[in-house]
């Protein structure tokens, strides 16, 4: 049976990221639960807004963390754990589409809960706000090049700073700095529009 | 004539990049240029504006977000997998050891065969990077569907021909190579989806970029010595000359096109200088511009 590390209470402060790398390479394999449900929210979110089938999210979230696991030898620990894992899970997702040769449009109705937002739920008089900025926070995200929507999902959503999402990305640092800010400026303009229109 | 630092503050351009807000607002600026950036935030209202832009964009992204929920038995699968995994790993290891260690209790004829049969396992274990995964060389023989009256396999048509038909991707080409290289041609040929970019340099060192639709797929010189690196996270196909580190082709996919650096005329026994460093560097300057392109 397969024990639940990460149910184990552990006193504060929690083990660094760096110390429970050294366990699982100890042979812990349950301490890598810890990351797993440290990151599992990040990471599945990430790789959601990225392809529009929940049920391929979850299959690359199970695979990047079964690689990251099989790999964790080759982290050296000299940049973060996450920026690391986004790589795994970057690459994943990339061999993916080349197996498929598919791009898919990004689609954020799964990152709205169950009962998703349809554009008639807008007209709607008592629809909420929060669903109605989620479709245009999703439309305008559709709207942005690939390039650059990844680097802006990296950089605001998941908090990773430039010189991380070159990383990520493997790009330069002045590449993915250009990016993100080329995406934000998009971003604006693009949420500007989608207001004025509605 | 008005000097620049003679206009008003309100009027004067300004000059602090866009990028270098993204590196402010990372905390990555180095500290004497975060004091610059900082002295000029407090002055420029357009810069503090700018900024206050980008924040907003995070924050409206951020809280149109919503975490996923692990799906039911997600988890405990994953952790199985990972304990399989671990097990047939060890199970694996010692496989090897157990063997070697019994050998002195076996004939020497029977040890003898069973050292060769352990020596091949690596190379039948260490598979390596999936080849036919990724390139997913398709075999098709190109060359054959070209016309084939040319000394050449491949007819040069120049950009210009009206015969021509353009090409259905986005044509890659580096703004500058290692080593002097310069472009002197485009061919497109008249009866394939399929771009060559020739470069050469003074040394007469030639080199061709070929480019065409993954769909169609790729042929490489040969299948010996075929080997896979990563470029930026890329894997890249390598098919090496026997002579040391002499680079017969690197071939690699990109957004559903199929990139192959050759190099197709060199000084006999030194290929102009151009080592594998030079050619992973031509395959960065190709992502570099493919990125700015998407960009």
């Amino acid at each position: 049976m397969v024990s639940n590390a990460a149910e184990i209470p552990w006193q504060e402060p929690r083990p660094t990221d760096n110390e429970i790398i050294a366990l699982v390479r100890d042979g812990d394999i349950d301490a890598f639960a810890i990351l797993v449900d440290c990151y599992y929210q990040q990471v599945a979110r990430h790789l959601a807004y990225r392809c529009s089938d929940p049920d391929l999210a979850a299959d690359l979230t199970q695979e990047t963390f079964a690689e990251a696991f099989r790999d964790l030898d080759r982290f050296e620990g000299t940049g973060s754990f996450a920026a690391w894992l986004y790589a795994v899970a970057h690459n994943r997702l990339r061999m993916h589409w080349r197996r498929q040769r598919i791009r898919r449009i990004v689609s954020l109705d799964w990152l709205m809960g169950s009962d998703a937002v349809t554009p008639a739920g807008l007209q709607e008089p008592d629809g909420s706000t929060q669903c109605h900025e989620r479709v245009i926070v999703s439309r305008v995200l559709a709207d942005l090049a690939p390039s650059l929507r990844e680097a802006l999902l990296l950089h605001s959503l998941d908090g990773f700073t430039a010189p991380e999402i070159a990383t990520i990305l493997g790009i330069s640092r002045s590449a993915a700095e250009r990016r993100v800010s080329r995406a934000k400026a998009q971003f604006r303009e693009l949420y500007r529009d989608q207001h004025h229109d509605t | 004539m008005i000097r620049r630092d003679h206009l008003p503050a309100m009027i004067r351009p300004c000059r602090l990049k866009a990028e270098e807000l993204i590196a402010y607002q990372d905390g990555t600026l180095p500290v004497g240029r975060r004091e610059i950036v900082e002295a000029h935030l407090s002055a420029c209202d357009h810069c503090q504006q700018r900024l206050a832009a980008f924040r907003d964009v995070d924050r409206i992204v951020q809280e149109s977000a919503v975490a996923p929920n692990m799906p039911d038995q997600w988890r405990a699968a994953l952790l199985a997998r990972l304990h399989q995994e671990s097990n047939h790993r060890s199970s694996s290891s010692g496989g090897m050891a157990l063997p070697l260690g019994l050998l002195r209790f076996v004939p020497l004829r029977l040890a003898v065969a069973l050292i060769l049969l352990l020596a091949t396992l690596p190379a039948v274990t260490q598979a390596g990077f999936p080849l036919g995964s990724f390139v997913n060389f398709a075999r098709v023989e190109v060359k054959q569907a070209l016309p084939s009256d040319e000394h050449h396999p491949i007819k040069h048509v120049a950009p210009s021909d009206a015969d021509a038909s353009p090409p259905s991707f986005d044509v890659v080409a580096p703004a500058e190579l290692p080593l002097g290289l310069m472009r002197v041609e485009q061919s497109t040929p008249g009866t394939a989806d399929h771009v060559e970019l020739l470069y050469r340099n003074q040394a007469d060192t030639a080199l061709l970029i070929t480019q065409l639709p993954a769909e169609i797929g790729m042929v490489t010189l040969d299948q010996e010595g075929t080997r896979v690196e990563t470029v930026r996270g890329d894997p890249v196909l390598i098919t090496l000359d026997p002579r040391p580190d002499a680079v017969s082709s690197i071939t690699w996919e990109r957004d559903g096109v199929f990139f192959q650096v050759l190099v197709t005329e060199a000084p006999m026994g030194e290929y102009g200088g151009f080592k594998r460093t030079n050619a992973l560097t031509v395959v960065e300057a190709m992502m570099d511009a493919q990125d700015d392109a998407s960009d």
